[in-house]
């Protein structure tokens, strides 16, 4: 890379030394790269027991229950309007598909329905709970966490 | 032959403002510490503005990345809970961000007290645990949580 400054009697070629910029480069790039974090994380939205009701609100005249227990299945009670109760297994993907289904159903039933109340057994880990969580998600019901 | 460099400065170059813009864009980095695993999730959300950060690991729980109370395997011992349900350690701690957020409130009108809580919690920890952290949360008026997750 050169270059000419000035007139021709005082012409003056100028080399610019690249090699200590990749030198920089390859240091910033590493150190950005070492640093990077590939994670995407994303999040579920809950409440605490009591948060999302709201006093003015009207009574809702349908409950819907959640329980994750610790063989590995969760049961869909729903009480007061319409009268349900589900179990679903979490090994099976097919059986999960059915718990989408249901809370697309509750949606599209006009239902006066506030909130959906998600407890588990205690032995039950956290994947157990992120898995259905992921699948209450399908519904815009505000999921409500707690010991029912 | 002379290496030519100057396309590889140019590589160098697109490379480099391509991570410095991932950098700053990701302003809400949240990571959990190293060992905690996140469990995976489907249909999640983004998080879109920072809130109080709850790490449940293997051996402890972390409040903004700070060592609260001692997990034994995941688990709780009885010592760490109170008669309530909560767990005291965390519930001095929570205490203490709240005192912190009412004092920037009253001498900044746009600071609002927080409700939003971010749980990032191993995938091995049981609910027997999370449900005194939840409890505690919900006593100190922690209302709105975020549970983390792997994006699937």
């Amino acid at each position: 890379m050169s270059s000419n400054f000035g007139n021709s009697s005082s012409s003056q070629d100028v080399d610019l030394n690249i090699t200590p910029i990749i030198d920089c480069f390859t240091v910033l790039i590493t150190f950005l790269l070492a640093s990077a974090s590939f994670l995407s994380i994303g999040f579920f939205d809950a409440y605490t027991p009591g948060a999302s009701s709201d006093p003015n609100s009207a009574p809702p005249d349908t409950e819907a229950f959640v329980k994750i227990k610790n063989n590995q299945t969760a049961e869909l009670k729903i009480k007061g309007r319409k009268h349900l109760t589900l179990t679903f297994d979490l090994k099976n993907p097919d059986s999960l598909k059915g718990l989408d289904q249901e809370m697309k159903k509750l949606d599209s039933e006009h239902l006066k329905l506030n909130q959906v109340l998600l407890s588990a057994e205690d032995d039950v880990d956290y994947k157990s709970v992120a898995d259905v969580m992921g699948h209450l998600s399908q519904s815009d019901l505000p999921v409500v966490v707690g010991d029912f | 032959m002379s290496l030519q460099i100057t396309s590889m400065a140019d590589i160098f170059t697109i490379l480099l403002v391509f991570l410095l813009k991932g950098l700053s864009s990701d302003a809400l980095q949240i990571a959990p510490s190293s060992g905690t695993q996140l469990p995976n999730g489907i249909n999640t959300v983004a998080l879109t503005e920072p809130a109080l950060q709850i790490e449940l690991s293997k051996d402890g729980i972390l409040v903004e990345k700070s060592f609260v109370s001692e997990l034994a395997d995941y688990r709780l011992s009885a010592k760490e809970m109170s008669r309530d349900g909560t767990i005291p350690s965390l519930n001095e701690r929570l205490d203490k961000e709240r005192a912190r957020q009412k004092l920037i409130a009253q001498s900044n009108d746009t600071v609002k007290i927080d409700s939003r809580a971010i749980i990032l919690s191993d995938q091995k920890v049981p609910f027997a645990t999370m449900k005194p952290v939840l409890r505690s949360l919900a006593a100190h008026g922690y209302s709105d949580i975020k549970f983390a997750v792997v994006k699937e």
